[in-house]
């Protein structure tokens, strides 16, 4: 039987009852470490529920998922952003745009519902040829992104509950 | 679920953060066949055509089922999965295209090179399930679930 799923499945990702991470539910929604949490919390980086679902998703298949996926980010990333600024600052705005999906995705495949729009604005813009909004966006995108990998870090390593 | 080495699901994949999501979600879906990555489409395909450590079965068993990476960096993933159904035995191992792409194109080219399925990355794992439901692979890939029962 042929099957065409249409959009992205942010939700429906558990496969198994979900369980508190770092402390308590709304702790996925800080990118600071576990332990502060006297301070006001800032804007959520990554997407709580989504972060709950891949860490449901981690406990159902038997695999870390957090850390592996905090360990990839920090390896893709960083050489993603650098083929983004080469291709800004050589003008190609075909090697932006595709650059600017690859990490859209890579984006939204961890919950940074901030960085995934950053990004999609970004490809829009390369894809237009709008290499001065370009510029703009891939600082952006640079330092949005560098918060989710802290993010990410931080929940990587951060004590994890069993409810 | 007998002793012999379970069928192997093939993923053709270059970004390894999808690879993760997805052979997580496998896992979490219970499936126990192995699950073999390859981030090039060049690999893959010695994989499936046996070359040269590929040529023992045993230790490298053909596919049950393929995820296919639409683009991935050394070929279109679309030339594996027919790469795939051109060997012998493999006609009609069910494929499944991977794709950050909705475009109507895209999804067309996929289905009329012999996609069975199509799925939008990140992939999800109800949408892995139900992909696996609807290819009547449940059963096989679990060992422990009959058809009756999806």
């Amino acid at each position: 039987m042929d099957s065409y799923l249409p959009k992205p499945f942010h939700a429906g990702l558990s496969a198994a009852p979900s369980r508190r991470v770092g402390g308590g539910s709304a702790a996925a929604n800080h990118p600071a470490p576990a332990g502060d949490q006297s301070k006001e919390s800032p804007p959520a980086v990554l997407d709580p529920r989504y972060v709950a679902e891949l860490c449901s998703l981690g406990e159902g298949s038997g695999i870390d998922l957090m850390s592996e996926l905090a360990q990839v980010f920090a390896r893709d990333t960083p050489v993603r952003l650098d083929h983004l600024k080469n291709a800004l600052h050589q003008g190609d705005a075909s090697l932006l745009r595709a650059v600017a999906h690859t990490l859209k995705g890579t984006a939204s495949g961890v919950g940074a519902t901030k960085a995934t729009a950053v990004c999609a604005r970004l490809e829009a813009a390369a894809g237009d040829g709008d290499m001065e909004s370009a510029g703009v966006l891939v600082a952006e995108a640079e330092d949005e992104l560098g918060r989710v990998g802290g993010a990410l870090e931080s929940l990587a390593f951060a004590p994890r509950v069993v409810s | 679920m007998n002793s012999a080495t379970p069928a192997a699901i093939l993923v053709a994949e270059d970004d390894a953060q999808h690879a993760l999501l997805i052979r997580a979600a496998l896992k979490a879906a219970g499936l126990v066949n192995p699950i073999l990555v390859f981030d090039e489409g060049g690999q893959a395909l010695a994989y499936l055509e046996g070359e040269g450590i590929y040529a023992e079965r045993r230790l490298y068993p053909l596919p049950v089922m393929g995820l296919f990476d639409l683009h991935l960096t050394d070929m279109s993933g679309l030339d594996v999965m027919r790469g795939m159904r051109e060997q012998r035995g493999l006609g009609h191992v069910p494929a499944v295209v991977l794709t950050a792409s909705e475009d109507p194109v895209d999804i067309d080219r996929a289905f009329t090179a012999g996609a069975n399925s199509y799925l939008i990355k990140p992939v999800g794992f109800e949408a892995l399930l139900e992909v696996v439901r609807n290819l009547g692979l449940y059963w096989v890939l679990t060992g422990d679930v009959t058809p009756e029962q999806l």
